[in-house]
């Protein structure tokens, strides 16, 4: 416990200096110290915007390859983060976050509207590789990506045996949000989302209809069937 | 692996002359500003400029760049990101919806009075009922008349 403070301190004296409270800085060194963890990488380049009085914004580049678990890991580290933005085209991850006392309390969420506007997949997008049973959920993650940005990016597909591997590339910077909203509706499908920044991509691999789920799930519950007497 | 999309970030003729126009509409009060192009947006609706090194920038030039890109029959949505010392500009070019039937022929309100919604489904369902009902009659007028 001493050696992990100790660390953290150590790491906290090596932020660039910013006027944030105790509180913020050690969140700061607690990510810095996770990322640097993740694949052995200590050479990460920070940056803190702290100049409004409610929020301030960590900027953290040359990242490495993560996934989505470890972005929720960072998420579960402060309740006050507010965004945390994927930038694959700079190679940053930019965690925007309260600073401690000035955090909001009500978050209203943004529901979609009727009258919104719903952009379909564009007709040049060529799905002929994907087997005609796996079209619907291959077509609405895309469609689910397409609608939350709004510029173009490239789309490579891998047909492995299980699974699709969507490979989006020239990406404008993404929210969590809209990767977490993919992966609640499409949670039977979507089995894994690698960021990696080295390539600049994210990478979304999705489930085949007809690939075994023991493969993904191992520790399912047996399902019990009872007679009614 | 196989190519599903790839992206086409050269820009045509069209932006780079609208980027020169947007430079020049600004009176050189910006000598170091730029504009880059950011690509455009998903079905080629439209495409994203980002302007940069702006010193000054007030109502004047936002009226003068939307009146320039709305003149050439365009919507344009201008974004001042102020932390990161750039403006956005998101130009999209007017699609013609087409209107529903239930659109077209909408009934026209009055205050005070609520008007129901045509039943168009309704309103179909009657007419083949009605259109049955005379083909029937036709085929055996004879032996109703009997």
């Amino acid at each position: 416990m001493a050696e992990t403070q100790r660390k953290l301190s150590k790491i906290a004296n090596k932020l660039p200096s910013s006027n944030l409270k105790t509180e913020d800085l050690k969140f700061v060194a607690e990510l810095v110290q996770y990322i640097g963890v993740l694949n052995a990488r200590n050479n990460l380049s920070i940056s803190i915007h702290d100049t409004f009085q409610s929020r301030y914004k960590v900027i953290i580049s040359q990242m490495p390859s993560i996934n989505f678990d470890d972005i929720r890991n960072i998420e579960m580290m402060n309740k006050r983060i507010s965004s945390i933005l994927l930038d694959l085209s700079r190679g940053y991850l930019i965690v925007e976050s309260w600073k401690h006392g000035k955090e909001k309390k009500v978050v209203k969420k943004k529901r979609r509207r009727i009258d919104d506007e719903y952009t379909d997949i564009p007709k040049n997008f060529d799905l002929k590789e994907v087997e005609q049973n796996d079209k619907t959920q291959v077509e609405g993650v895309l469609k689910l990506f397409i609608n939350t940005t709004e510029l173009e990016f490239s789309v490579d597909l891998v047909n492995n045996l299980n699974n699709y591997d969507l490979l989006l590339s020239k990406m404008e910077p993404i929210s969590i949000i809209s990767i977490d909203a993919v992966l609640t509706k499409f949670k039977a499908f979507v089995t894994q989302v690698d960021i990696n920044y080295p390539q600049k991509q994210l990478k979304v691999t999705v489930r085949k209809t007809d690939s075994p789920l023991e493969s993904i799930a191992p520790y399912r519950r047996k399902v019990k069937i009872q007679k009614k007497s | 692996m196989t190519t599903v999309y790839k992206v086409d970030s050269t820009e045509d003729d069209f932006v780079t002359k609208l980027k020169a126009d947007l430079i020049e509409s600004d009176n050189g009060n910006n000598q170091d500003m730029h504009i880059n192009f950011q690509g455009y947006l998903h079905n080629k609706s439209g495409f994203k400029l980002r302007a940069e090194n702006i010193e000054v920038f007030d109502g004047d030039l936002i009226s003068t760049w939307k009146s320039l890109i709305e003149n050439q029959g365009m919507t344009v949505d201008i974004t001042a990101d102020l932390s990161n010392a750039w403006v956005q500009i998101t130009c999209r070019r007017v699609t013609r919806h087409r209107k529903t039937l239930r659109e077209r022929i909408k009934i026209p309100s009055f205050p005070g009075v609520k008007c129901p919604r045509i039943p168009l489904s309704l309103l179909f369902y009657i007419c083949i009922l009605v259109a049955c009902i005379i083909v029937l009659w036709l085929r055996h007028k004879e032996n109703f008349q009997k």
